[in-house]
């Protein structure tokens, strides 16, 4: 009843459905039974359809049978399609049990494989000259297939390269940037000027390039990115509770390149004197003790550090409420058991909501938007607040908020 | 246009056929000549109202020394401009005219006269730093900044203008900031810097009278000279489109004679006095508690345990502002600057005034008699419904929910009452 290969097709599916089970028992684990379960169902078919055409095998005395019989017509060609097809699937049931991107990769193999799969089987049917098929498949697939496979090569390699990039530190990224641009262009200079050079060998030179950079790409990314420091910000450095500290923090000793905008912009100055002076827009308001900012709008100040020693400036906003001490410290907390092992010392406690620039070097200059929601006769205008004020020194600036 | 045959006066019919067209009148005038003819009539229209000289927001009616300046250059080039104009189309109406086709043959063609060439580039270069040197000139001076002598600071939003005065020695001093909306007022002759700025999209300032425009850009400060020669009202209106209610934008530039200046900053800083207990007002100022103080700031208003009130309209607007409303009343315009905060009746006597007077009338504020209540009732009741703006909440996802402009309070005619009466103390 069984043919021959139906047997072993029937077997492989029991073997597999065996696994499974004793995987199951011993591991426990999804992704290896799910695996073997598919393997399984799609052995099981594939057994299922081989009994059904009885291995394709026709009695020798059957000589009618043996000239018309659907073997005994060419056959189309090896098609890789339905394999594919059947990894997409197995992608598809594995990303439902994993995750969400395996899950992307099956679909898109799944659609990739479905159509072309269904081109070929479409132009397979067009003439009986396989030739003439390939060619009706290439007009139809083709227009399509090259954009789409060139666009997913240039992704691959680009991906690949900006890996290499992450990976190396930044001064080597600018050494493999110009020596691999300059390489690129002696290879096409050297084509260029040769034109004998056999196709093959260009083929071969791109493919080589191309492989290398994906493989280099692979490794890097594997290996992970340079550790990239984060630079302490205005912001950061609020949370951190340094505003209050003249030494805490780290110095920025490019601070002044953060200075992007050279216009309609507020200026307060660190004096070698230690005092604060300001400059708005336009003249100066006579005699002004304390600086006007507008309400609710972004102030643009340039705090400019003329000492002679590095400094931050720094605007007191208001006492923090007692709910947000809490909030900081319990975020400050996680922060310490989760992240590099940093010292509880290194925190001090923020009791107040300031906001504050980098420490800079003398001479230098860093840029800090500000925007103050509060009016100055808000109750929560004690004596420290709505006033800019240099940790380390006696200079503070009155600021009023109409 | 009904035009009878010529010709029927002059020969007798001889057919029926032209005895019939000699009696019939004819429309002769085409589709194309009608739209000439209505073409012309609009443009004469439109020429006849720049001759008006009720303009309030008339460029060509300077009434300061920046304006005068621009209204010089103006007309000095307008003048080139006119003179070449003239010159190009007569020129060229010559040549169709007195070169048209009559079948004549080609005239002889030659190739260049460098003499010609030579002259037609000089002469528009030297046009050119005609209207340039007095240009750039104009351009630098009214971009000066060291002749200042007061600071007023504008910040736009949608859509209103909010005016705050820092403090300084300039503005013959003042030693508190003062905050007002709308309506910005200066001492006559003061040479005013205005450093303005934008809380949401791009706005633009201008007084026609006073000076030219100047975009307001969020993130930046920009600097315009105001100066006015003689007390008045200046109208002028935002002059970048900035959303729906653009023209509803408006604000006014109020000089007056340096005693009245004085005594409407003195006023703008009086201490906050609560309404007598008991009455409408007191009715309103708890209303106006709950009801407004959420955007629109009250300097000095407390509420009933003693803490001052202070508005969060970061909270609760879109542009992060709502007008301070400390001295409400004395202002004339409200929402922008776009109504009357005067009745009819009383409007002329502040817009119209003498400049002799208009310090002293302006100062007067808006009394519970000249109150325009129809409008600012029709405001409270229903803000969105007479001011376009964007407020529906189910269409305010792009704004994390805050409106742009003043919602829908769903104030009842009683509470609307009370607040009026409470506003009418704000002065």
């Amino acid at each position: 009843m069984f043919t021959t290969g139906s047997k072993i097709l029937i077997g492989s599916s029991v073997l597999a459905t065996v696994a499974a089970i004793v995987y199951g028992i011993s591991q426990g684990e999804a992704i290896g039974i799910v695996g073997l379960i598919s393997a399984a169902i799609a052995l099981a078919l594939l057994a299922g359809f081989n009994v059904w055409a009885r291995d394709s095998n026709l009695s020798a005395t059957d000589t009618t049978g043996i000239a018309t019989s659907d073997a005994a017509i060419e056959p189309p060609g090896a098609s890789i399609w339905p394999m594919v097809f059947g990894v997409g699937a197995t992608t598809v049931l594995l990303g439902l049990v994993t995750q969400q991107s395996i899950f992307t990769i099956g679909v898109v193999i799944l659609i990739a494989a479905g159509a072309q799969w269904m081109v070929q089987a479409w132009a397979e049917s067009a003439s009986s000259d396989r030739r003439v098929n390939a060619d009706v498949r290439d007009r139809v697939a083709n227009p399509l297939e090259y954009p789409l496979l060139g666009a997913v090569a240039v992704g691959i390699i680009a991906f690949a390269f900006s890996r290499i990039m992450l990976w190396l530190s930044k001064t080597n990224t600018v050494y493999a940037f110009v020596i691999l641009a300059t390489l690129i262009a002696l290879i096409a200079f050297f084509f260029a000027f040769r034109p004998s050079v056999k196709r093959g060998a260009i083929s071969a030179v791109l493919g080589l390039g191309a492989v290398a950079i994906v493989a280099s790409g692979t490794a890097a990314g594997v290996d992970g990115e340079r550790d990239i420091h984060v630079h302490e910000t205005t912001t950061t450095a609020a949370v951190e509770g340094l505003c209050a500290s003249p030494e805490k923090g780290e110095f920025d000793e490019k601070a002044s390149q953060t200075v992007g905008t050279k216009s309609s912009t507020y200026t307060i100055t660190l004096t070698a004197s230690d005092e604060l002076e300001f400059d708005v827009p336009g003249p100066v308001e006579v005699g002004a003790v304390a600086m006007v900012l507008p309400r609710s709008n972004p102030n643009n100040i340039v705090f400019r550090n003329d000492s002679d020693e590095e400094r931050r400036l720094t605007y007191d906003f208001r006492a923090l409420t007692e709910d947000e001490i809490i909030e900081i410290e319990a975020a400050k907390e996680d922060e310490s058991h989760g992240g590099e092992g940093e010292s509880d010392e290194e925190h001090s406690t923020v009791e107040r909501f300031q906001q504050c620039t980098t420490l800079i070097e003398p001479g230098g200059a860093q840029l800090m938007t500000l925007l103050i929601a509060e009016p100055s006769i808000s109750p929560s205008n004690d004596d420290e607040a709505f006033r800019f004020f240099v940790p380390g020194t006696d200079a503070e600036l009155e600021v009023m908020v109409p | 246009m009904i035009v009878r045959s010529a010709t029927s006066d002059l020969q007798p019919p001889t057919t029926k056929m032209q005895a019939v067209n000699s009696t019939t009148t004819v429309n002769s005038v085409t589709p194309r000549a009608r739209i000439a003819r209505l073409s012309a009539v609009a443009m004469l229209a439109a020429v006849v109202a720049g001759c008006a000289q009720d303009a309030p927001q008339d460029t060509w009616q300077p009434a300061g020394s920046n304006a005068r300046q621009i209204n010089d250059l103006d007309i000095w080039v307008f003048s080139i401009a006119g003179i070449v104009g003239v010159a190009v189309f007569s020129v060229l109406g010559f040549a169709v005219w007195k070169y048209r086709d009559r079948g004549q043959p080609i005239p002889e063609q030659t190739h260049g006269k460098p003499a010609l060439e030579i002259g037609l580039t000089i002469l528009p270069a030297l046009i050119l730093i005609g209207i340039a040197i007095p240009t750039v000139g104009t351009i630098m001076d009214l971009n000066k900044t060291d002749d200042t002598e007061c600071i007023i600071n504008v910040t736009g939003q949608q859509w209103w203008w909010e005016v705050d005065y820092p403090v300084q020695d300039g503005c013959g001093g003042i030693e508190e900031p003062i905050v007002t909306s709308g309506q910005m007022v200066i001492e006559a002759g003061s040479k005013v810097l205005v450093r303005g700025t934008s809380r949401d999209v791009i706005h633009s300032w201008w007084i026609p009278r006073l000076n030219g425009k100047r975009d307001m850009v969020p993130g930046r400060i920009h600097t315009v000279r105001l100066e006015a020669d003689e007390p008045g009202i200046y109208a002028g209106q935002c002059t970048e489109f900035c959303g729906l209610s653009h023209a509803n934008m408006r604000m006014e530039v109020i000089a007056m004679e340096p005693d009245d200046f004085a005594a409407w900053k003195a006023n703008q800083l009086e201490a906050y006095a609560s309404p007598d207990e008991g009455t409408l007002a007191a009715e309103g100022e708890a209303t106006f508690i709950t009801q407004c103080s959420r955007c629109h700031q009250v300097d000095g208003l407390t509420d009933s345990g003693g803490e001052l009130v202070v508005a969060r309209p970061d909270q609760n607007v879109w542009s992060g502002a709502a007008p301070n409303l400390t001295n409400f009343m004395t202002r004339n315009t409200f929402a922008g600057a776009t109504w009357n905060l005067l009745s009819n009746e009383c409007w002329p006597d502040v817009w119209e005034a003498d400049s002799s007077e208009v310090g002293a009338a302006y100062l007067e504020g808006v009394s519970d008699s000249c109150l325009n209540e129809v409008e600012l009732r029709e405001w409270l009741r229903n803000a969105p419904a007479k001011k376009p703006m964007y407020t529906d909440p189910e269409s305010l996802e792009e704004t994390d929910g805050l409106p742009r402009g003043m919602p829908y309070l769903a104030l009842s005619e009683d509470q609307i009452d009370q607040l009026i009466a409470y506003l009418l103390e704000r002065k």
